[in-house]
């Protein structure tokens, strides 16, 4: 096992990451940017290094800092957390120059799954499924008209080298192909520096389900079960689920067996996770195969009880997988309710600042990841996620349950979250059925207001602790009894220079 | 009567009467009779109450303004503003009669990625004025209403602050 690990990322993953390493003795280095020098991730590490403004490009995207920092500080690997240069083969190459192990796949594992389009080509020729569409990056319009008709319409345009929605555009009809080519273009050019694209069926409703896998050295692979990750808004996944409501054990059966398949393609190592689309009809297409832990990985641990991220060191430093298929056996359910700094009453407007009020929920059967704390700080230059809220039942509906307590607990004061929409779907009749498809959240969203769920009770009572307070503070500042200040409702005040107002005070 | 927002929802209440140490309410036209807990001994920002056979333990977590506070009532934790029809009213008025320049100004920080209208253009309500970038989200500022552009204060790339000046309409 490795002595020491630099953790190349921020906020929750980094905090996670650190977890583990700290349970296993594995001493761990923090990289920040100026604006989180005040994260939550920084005060954990057992060292902190400041490597750069709070622009991700001069910071956490900086390759030659990072590992400049890995070598001084002594640390035996990196491990990249998900997003920034999760998936980097540049940082995973300059990673292993320096004489340290990227806790991933190796450099020229990464490069060979670089570009989705070929590799889906790859997994194709291999025997797994996938969309019907072109098997060259697009050309030129006409081609894309061409491969369109082909297909058939609705079809989908998607960046190359893209993720998350960003250069992926649905077209209906072939007047609207040059147009969206055009954007889906620009988009990828300014989001992934390439702006390759390539064209896809577009499947109608379709779910979204991913399968986590664990691959040795030596292709000892090894599969987790699948996560249903088909709650999303804008291709961004707002929720997540183990098992996957529509899974039937044969069809889980064979859709591992594709996974395992998909990953050995590539003689992928380390955790991955392998994500298919599922047709109406129950067919599964492959889609992409993401070469990092993933956000959601916390409900895959909390039904097989493995710890992802111990694996991943222990493949990473030799020592080795320390699982074997028949060890796993999933049981009961989890889910996980991501809580973005967004405002969903303003169209999900980025909600950056300072936290007022932080407090974790504490029902039984709750997971939550993050470094949120009384005080600390949402920087507006990263992603807006700041707590993953997972629960666990023996069963779906139990698991529901406890998370509508959770919700309900779970208070976050000084930004807006999406707490309030995971309510709203806890309570939805087709999500507590299982039913629900990739398009379903935008649905519900476009006749979406928060619900409130206080009694009269509770209601008349906050009526008089208010009154009673704001009246009180009224006397205190203005040394009188209150007769002028207050908005002609509440006139009554005899009482109210007796000293103690409580509700005697109305 | 009164109207109190909680959590964002407003509640309308009225206060009937007093009598034993019983208070008599109409929250939304419905009867709630509540009775102060007296041997209950607390600060004087905790009390005790009953209402029916449920007992509320009521504390102020927070004093936010003059008109709003943050309180526990047992475990849940309730944004409370008080007001009155006449001052929402009053603030509605005021906006309709400013009719000079408006600064339009950053609701978040962010970085500018596009500035869609340049000096002396003219630009309807709701028209997309510039482009913040704020957690890796491209964020559309709009014409608040009418009217031309006087004042242009950021360019592609500057880096703003929540409340900073983007622009001035006339």
């Amino acid at each position: 096992m490795f002595r020491k690990i630099l953790i190349a990322n921020r906020g929750e993953i980094a905090l996670r990451i650190m977890r583990t390493c700290r349970r296993l003795g594995v001493n761990t280095v923090a990289i920040y940017s100026e604006p989180d020098v005040t994260s939550k991730h920084v005060f954990y590490a057992d060292e902190a290094y400041s490597i750069g403004p709070g622009e991700p490009s001069q910071s956490y995207l900086n390759i030659p800092k990072i590992v400049e920092v890995g070598r001084k500080s002594g640390a035996e690997g990196v491990h990249p957390g998900y997003g920034f240069l999760a998936e980097s083969p540049s940082l995973a190459a300059a990673v292993e120059d320096a004489g340290m192990v990227f806790v991933g796949p190796r450099a020229k594992v990464l490069s060979r799954i670089a570009s989705k389009l070929e590799a889906k080509k790859r997994v194709s020729e291999n025997g797994v499924p996938t969309i019907p569409g072109s098997t060259k990056e697009l050309e030129s319009v006409e081609q894309a008209e061409q491969e369109a008709k082909r297909i058939g319409y609705p079809v989908l345009i998607k960046a190359a080298y893209g993720g998350g929605g960003r250069g992926m555009r649905v077209i209906q009809k072939p007047a609207e192909l040059r147009r969206m080519i055009e954007i889906a273009s620009t988009e990828a050019k300014s989001g992934f520096g390439r702006s390759g694209l390539y064209i896809e069926k577009y499947l109608d409703s379709p779910r979204h389900i991913e399968v986590q896998v664990l691959c040795g050295s030596r292709g000892k692979n090894l599969h987790l079960g699948e996560r249903e990750c088909s709650m999303q808004r804008r291709y961004q996944k707002i929720l997540e689920e183990t098992p996957s409501p529509v899974v039937t054990p044969d069809e889980r059966r064979r859709l591992c067996r594709l996974a395992l398949k998909a990953a050995s393609t590539f003689g992928y190592e380390n955790a991955g996770t392998v994500e298919f689309v599922r047709s109406k009809a129950g067919e599964y297409y492959y889609m992409e195969l993401n070469k990092r832990i993933q956000v959601e990985h916390l409900i895959t641990e909390l039904v097989t009880r493995v710890d992802i991220v111990e694996q991943q060191l222990r493949i990473s430093s030799g020592e080795g997988l320390g699982l074997s298929q028949d060890e796993i056996v999933p049981a009961g359910w989890a889910i996980n309710c991501r809580i973005n700094a967004e405002d969903p009453e303003m169209g999900f407007a980025p909600s950056p600042g300072r936290v007022t009020k932080y407090l974790a929920p504490t029902p039984q059967w709750v997971r939550v990841d993050t470094a949120l704390y009384d005080g600390c700080n949402v920087p507006e230059f990263y992603d807006s996620l700041i707590a993953k809220l997972a629960t666990y039942g023996s069963d779906r509906m139990r698991a529901i349950e406890w998370m509508r307590f959770a919700l309900e607990e779970m208070i976050v004061e000084g930004v807006k979250t999406t707490i309030p929409v995971h309510k709203t779907i806890m309570y939805h009749p087709s999500f507590v059925k299982g039913e629900y498809h990739t398009q379903f959240l935008e649905k519900i969203l476009s006749s979406w207001k928060p619900t409130s769920e206080v009694s009269l009770e509770e209601i008349a009572a906050a009526y008089l602790t208010a009154a009673s307070a704001l009246s009180q503070k009224l006397v205190e500042q203005t040394g009188r009894t209150g007769t002028t200040g207050w908005k002609g409702s509440l006139k009554s005040t005899e009482s109210i220079s007796k000293g103690p107002l409580y509700i005697e005070g109305l | 009567m009164v109207d109190i927002v909680v959590n964002g929802s407003t509640f309308n209440v009225e206060k009937r009467g007093r009598s034993n140490g019983e208070i008599e309410l109409v929250v939304n036209g419905k009867p709630v009779v509540v009775n102060r807990v007296s041997s209950f001994a607390a600060d004087s920002s905790t009390q005790l109450l009953r209402i029916g056979q449920r007992l509320l333990l009521c504390k102020v977590a927070d004093q936010l303004s003059e008109d709003s506070i943050v309180t526990w009532i047992n475990d849940k934790r309730l944004l409370v503003e008080l007001s009155t029809g006449q001052e929402a009213d009053s603030r509605e008025r005021a906006s309709l009669v400013n009719t000079g320049p408006i600064s339009v100004e950053a609701p978040m920080a962010g970085r500018i990625v596009d500035v869609r209208v340049s000096l002396g253009k003219e630009v309807q309500e709701g028209q997309s004025l510039i482009i913040l970038e704020a957690m890796k989200m491209e964020n559309e500022i709009a014409a608040p209403r009418n009217g031309r552009v006087q004042e242009v204060y950021v360019h592609v790339g500057s880096v703003v602050k929540t409340g900073d000046k983007l622009l001035v309409l006339d």
